[in-house]
């Protein structure tokens, strides 16, 4: 899967939270939670995400530890999500300064 | 929340996947009823119930409609509402019968080019993976 432009939210969030580790499906959404809490992420966006990325190479299916009666699939971010997620974290901080100094060019306009 | 409600919850939730596409469903099924079962145990039904419709109303039914089987006829009689309409207008307005040989041609031409749509449709989604048809 090619990066074409900035990353959807959903995706970038998810990418984010298995840079902590591997997680199951529940794991990333409670860490997504905690990431952005404004951000309302329901099981089917969730899904629906993890399998663009599964089917994208952005990140794999991992062997998790057994638990409870169904085997829970973890997932880990691949070297491709990460540096896709690298990508983003750039263009993003990149954005930042840039309203920033705007912010301030503005400030200075006005006094 | 009471066991009967999360129950039926779960139950109903269950039901709205069938509106899902069909290869997330059979891929992430089981895992999205458990995330929801688990979100529903945390205590937070009326925000979780909204967050899921809001998913069926955003991912599962565009992807519904997009599905041959309800995508096929509405475009078939989409096509036939524009095709005939005239007919049926122009002999409404003039109150009489139209002429035999215009209503012939207007109806077999309207009708060729509804099935030639449905068949480009029907075949375009084949050739994508989308469905499998034995029309070659």
């Amino acid at each position: 899967m090619e990066k074409t432009g900035p990353l959807q939210p959903a995706t970038f969030l998810v990418l984010l939270a298995l840079t902590g580790g591997d997680r199951h499906g529940y794991g990333i959404m409670q860490d997504v939670r905690k990431l952005d809490p404004t951000f309302e992420l329901g099981p089917a966006t969730l899904y629906t995400t993890i399998q663009r990325l599964l089917e994208g190479g952005w990140i794999k299916e991992v062997s998790g530890p057994e638990s409870g009666e169904r085997r829970r699939r973890y997932y880990r971010i691949t070297r491709e999500g990460n540096s896709v997620l690298q990508a983003e974290l750039r263009r993003m901080e990149s954005m930042v300064r840039k309203g920033k100094s705007m912010r301030l060019r503005g400030a200075e306009a006005a006094l | 929340m009471t066991p009967r409600f999360l129950r039926w919850s779960l139950r109903a939730y269950q039901r709205l996947l069938a509106l899902y596409p069909d290869d997330l469903r059979r891929d992430f099924g089981p895992d999205m009823l458990e995330a929801f079962a688990n979100d529903l145990a945390a205590g937070r039904a009326l925000r979780v119930w909204r967050i899921a419709l809001r998913e069926l109303i955003h991912i599962g039914l565009p992807a519904w409609v997009r599905t041959p089987a309800v995508a096929v006829p509405a475009i078939s009689a989409a096509m036939a509402i524009v095709t005939q309409s005239p007919l049926v207008i122009m002999t409404v307005v003039r109150k009489q019968d139209a002429p035999p040989l215009y209503a012939v041609s207007a109806i077999t031409i309207g009708t060729a080019i509804t099935a030639l749509t449905s068949f480009a449709a029907v075949h375009r989604w084949k050739r994508a993976g989308l469905i499998s048809l034995d029309i070659g």
